[in-house]
């Protein structure tokens, strides 16, 4: 069942008399529960097109849906609404708000739903101990390590339980371990949740925690790969797409024969 | 190379160039002009018998001049802190201090040069129109046209070196105290972090307390300068302003704990509610604004002060103006008072310009020097030396009495009315907090030391004649007088006013009286002679109401006038100052604001929010200029009788319109930088 959908997006960026085509007819669908990374080369396009996805960004052309609900133009109290209740992010830079801390971090998204102050005490609570945050909750962001910021990130993400979830770039401010141990989390949170992930990255060894992964080049889909075997395999076979859309690889050296 | 980079600097800050430009152009236009009309003699010639006008003029214009410099001083710091980065990446790559300093200073002149030219071509096209209001106000009816002198000009542009100087250096000395590593560093290094909650609370009891001993101290100035003055043997009027000094230094400090300490410690006491804290985005309104106060208490301190300077300088022109009004107003009943010597002219000019009038009785009294001994506010005996005064009876005072809807009296033996002048220091306000009578003695006489039943402002005379004091007494004891001079006074109840040509010519007969005291004491006329002298007095012989009148209005309208455009500076530029502030923060939080969005805060939520978190912030320092404006009159108030602080009100409406639009301009372009 698809939870999301995109049909012939195109987005144009600049005034008339200097265009850039950003992304050129884009159209995907995403799973329920699905974990979706999309990479790319840099400026093909990867990060527009989350951008579109998470109506973040408006497209040129075509549309975005979502369980069958068309989300291109929401606007205003309505968008607002839409992502606060079903859409989460996480982002490079973790966009934490200095001046609160962090328990009042992970909890603004509830606050804003207006829910109850002992419902959110529950929620902090829960997915506090689940990440490892309980005993920083009283601390502020800038007292933070970069992976303990992150992890905080999460938490506010993912305390409103969103239906779907998009990451930008999620591990490029993490040291190696605090990485694994991210993306392991989120591998968890897909698995037992059922929580649609959408992620955008450049880095292979993040990318190789996905199902499935889309290629982008030059702001068109260049190809697709899906994950069946283990997570080495499926690591050395984005390697090579990676490879051969810089114009090497495995494929290309087939094709020209050598 | 530096003129293009200067100019490139302008293009990308043009918002933080603007607001430099709008405050500097109007405080460029206001000194200018205040310099003009200093130099137009046609212009100062009217107020020569008023009062000395060029150096009212020339002494606000320097005012104005003071807070161009330090609201330059102050700008440049921000735009510093702005450029610290930028600066340390320019030293790494080699570029001398001085040479960094010098290209910052080229984009200030720049912007300055702009910022005066305006300026002045404003003072020039608008010169006419000031003078005209101030002519209007200062009730004069006369034409005045474009005025220009090169000197006010010359002053003007003097200002230009004198604040690239002060600029310069501050930005050389700032820089150099600066490492490199800190430069580079992108944020602020000297950021605030809150005072300890169990010490806030401490501290804010005692800021509290110092406010509040500031607010009781303003309403027993009198009594405290009197008793400093008795416990450190200081004459009075140093001790006087000791007291004013202490308390400004209270209020001050006050004022800064105030921002530093209270308000955060109020919004963390806000935050304790978790419900209310934990619900919509108040928590990020609240944490925004705890960390504004305390980042900028220092600033909001000194902002807040300068606002109680503008509305103080307002609620001073108008407590003034009610108390020069008073002696010429409804208190006077007259429309012209003679002496007996001076009557006849009156009545034959009066008739020549053919103008009804209605004659009082007339009012028979006695000039002998009076003291007074009569316990004051200040806690202790107040004493008047012996100064001439008016001794009349009850029948003539209750004459005049039922006629202008006072009480009549009725003494007994060796009772007695004292009755001083409106504008008299001592009022009823103040005799009514003593509780005690105060004990009068009229000339060498043994035995009138009369017992004062009451206190009144209710002056026959009004102020007409510069006595300082009279007093009511029985017809009998009246009688016991045989020294001073006899005068008989008679007044004139004009039912409109006269023409200015008809004023000028019964204002024309006026001459001034001396009197002479002997050695016992006694009065006697005497002819004209030097003032110094302390045993002789003078005063007039013909009052002209409407002419008082005109000049008090003459004087009061360029008060006010100097004293509303140099206000206005001041809360304009602090209104500026806010927004220069306010924009900062926005470049800083427009990222959290986008992960506001982010995460489902609708943008008319965060407007909202926005709305009323610069509304606050905008309010408070109106608010904390005003309250320090009404200690202020509350202060000024015990001079003047019936004090009305209506024009006080009405300015400062007018102010508080031209302060929010500040708010609305500064509120759009915050939307704006934040992008939502």
């Amino acid at each position: 069942m698809h939870i999301l959908e995109a049909q012939q997006l195109t987005k144009i960026y600049g005034h008339h008399l200097s265009l850039k085509k950003a992304l050129t007819n884009v159209s995907l669908s995403v799973e329920q529960g699905e974990f979706l990374g999309i990479m790319g080369p840099s400026g093909a396009g990867k990060s527009t097109l989350l951008n579109l996805l998470s109506t973040i960004d408006t497209p040129t052309s075509g549309r975005v849906m979502m369980d069958g609900r068309d989300i291109t133009h929401l606007k205003g109290h309505a968008l607002a609404e839409f992502r606060r209740r079903q859409l989460g992010f996480i982002f490079q830079d973790f966009n934490l708000l200095d001046a609160l801390k962090v328990r009042e971090n992970i909890v603004l998204p509830l606050a804003v739903n207006r829910l109850p102050v002992d419902q959110l005490q529950g929620a902090l609570t829960h997915v506090a101990s689940v990440l490892g945050l309980s005993e920083l909750l009283d601390y502020y962001p800038s007292e933070l390590s970069v992976g303990q910021r992150q992890r905080v990130a999460s938490a506010r993400t993912l305390i409103v339980k969103p239906q779907l979830l998009f990451a930008d770039e999620p591990t490029g401010s993490l040291d190696s371990q605090s990485a694994t141990e991210f993306l392991q989390y989120l591998q968890t949170i897909n698995g037992q949740e059922k929580m649609t992930i959408i992620m955008v990255t450049h880095d292979a060894f993040t990318a190789s925690f996905c199902k499935r992964i889309l290629f982008i080049k030059d702001g068109q889909i260049f190809s697709e790969i899906i994950r069946q075997g283990d997570r080495q395999e499926f690591f050395d076979r984005i390697i090579d797409m990676q490879a051969t859309i810089g114009g090497g690889g495995k494929t290309n050296a087939l094709r020209s024969g050598d | 190379m530096l003129y293009d980079l200067a100019i490139k600097n302008i293009k990308q800050n043009y918002l933080l160039h603007s607001i430099h430009i709008v405050i500097t152009a109007l405080a460029v236009l206001v000194y200018f002009d205040f310099s003009l009309m200093a130099a137009d003699h046609k212009l100062i010639r009217l107020y020569q018998d008023v009062l000395p006008a060029d150096q009212m003029l020339t002494f606000f214009s320097i005012v104005v001049a003071v807070l161009l410099i330090v609201f330059s001083i102050y700008w440049n710091r921000l735009l510093l802190k702005q450029r610290y980065q930028d600066i340390g990446l320019l030293q790494l790559m080699g570029g001398k201090i001085s040479k960094i300093v010098l290209s910052i200073s080229l984009e200030i002149l720049i912007s300055e040069l702009i910022a005066f030219g305006i300026g002045i071509l404003l003072g020039l096209l608008f010169y006419k129109l000031l003078a005209m209001i101030l002519l209007k106000i200062s009730v004069f009816k006369l034409n005045i046209g474009f005025f220009y002198a090169t000197k006010p000009l010359l002053l003007t542009l003097a200002l230009i070196p004198i604040l690239q100087i002060i600029i310069f250096l501050n930005n050389l000395i700032t820089i150099k105290r600066h490492s490199l590593i800190k430069l580079l560093k992108k944020k602020d290094s000297n950021r605030y972090s809150p005072v300890p909650q169990n010490r806030a609370y401490l501290l804010g009891v005692l800021v509290i307390g110092l406010m509040v001993a500031a607010v009781v101290m303003t309403q027993h100035v009198f009594r405290l300068t009197y008793e400093l003055s008795w416990l450190l043997h200081l004459p009075e009027s140093f001790s006087f302003l000791l007291v004013f000094l202490i308390i400004v230094g209270i209020w001050t400090v006050g004022m800064y704990g105030l921002f530093r300490i209270v308000w955060p410690l109020i919004f963390k006491l806000i935050g304790q509610n978790k419900r209310f804290y934990f619900k919509d985005t108040h928590m990020f309104t609240l944490a925004e604004l705890r960390s504004w106060f305390i980042q900028n208490y220092r600033s909001l301190a000194v902002m807040s002060l300068l606002m109680g300077v503008a509305f103080s300088m307002i609620g001073i022109g108008t407590l003034l103006s009610r108390y020069g009004m008073a002696s010429v107003d409804g208190y006077t009943p007259y429309s012209v008072l003679t002496t007996s010597k001076k009557r006849a002219a009156v009545v034959d000019q009066l008739a020549k310009e053919r103008v009804s009038y209605y004659e009082l009785a007339p009012m028979h009294g006695t000039v002998i020097p009076i003291s007074y001994h009569l316990q004051t506010v200040l806690g202790d005996d107040y004493v008047s030396v012996a100064n001439p005064g008016l001794v009349l009876t009850t029948t003539t005072y209750n004459y005049f009495a039922k006629h202008h809807h006072v009480k009549t009296l009725k003494l007994k033996n060796h009772d007695a009315a004292l009755i001083l002048p409106v504008t008299s220091i001592i009022h009823d306000r103040q005799y009514q907090e003593t509780g005690k009578r105060p004990r009068v003695k009229i000339g060498e006489y043994a035995d009138l030391n009369f017992n004062i039943v009451k206190l009144s402002n209710h002056f026959p005379l009004g102020q007409a004649l510069s006595f300082d004091m009279a007093v009511v007494v029985n017809p009998s004891d009246y009688a016991k007088l045989s020294e001073g001079i006899r005068e008989t006074y008679y007044g004139f109840i004009l039912p409109k006013n006269l023409s200015s040509k008809a004023a000028d010519q019964i204002a024309a007969l006026d001459q001034v009286q001396y009197y002479h005291m002997t050695d016992s004491y006694l009065m006697k006329y005497g002819k004209g002679t030097s003032k110094k002298n302390p045993s002789i007095f003078f005063h007039n012989q013909v009052y002209l109401r409407q002419d008082q009148q005109r000049d008090m209005r003459t004087a009061i309208g360029l008060m006010m006038f100097t004293g509303v455009f140099v206000s206005l500076v001041f809360v304009i530029a602090i209104g500026e100052l806010l927004m220069l502030k306010r924009l900062t923060v926005a470049q800083e939080l427009e990222k959290d604001y986008q992960t506001l969005l982010k995460i489902g805060v609708g943008p008319k939520r965060l407007k909202r929010d926005i709305i009323y978190t610069q509304g606050f912030i905008y309010l408070l320092p109106l608010v904390l200029g005003f309250c320090q404006s009404l200690m202020v009159a509350g202060v000024l108030g015990i001079f003047v009788n019936r004090p009305s602080l209506h024009l006080l009100y009405l300015i400062t409406g007018v102010f508080t319109l031209i302060y929010a639009m500040l708010y609305l301009l500064t509120t759009a372009f915050y939307i704006r930088t934040i992008h939502i």
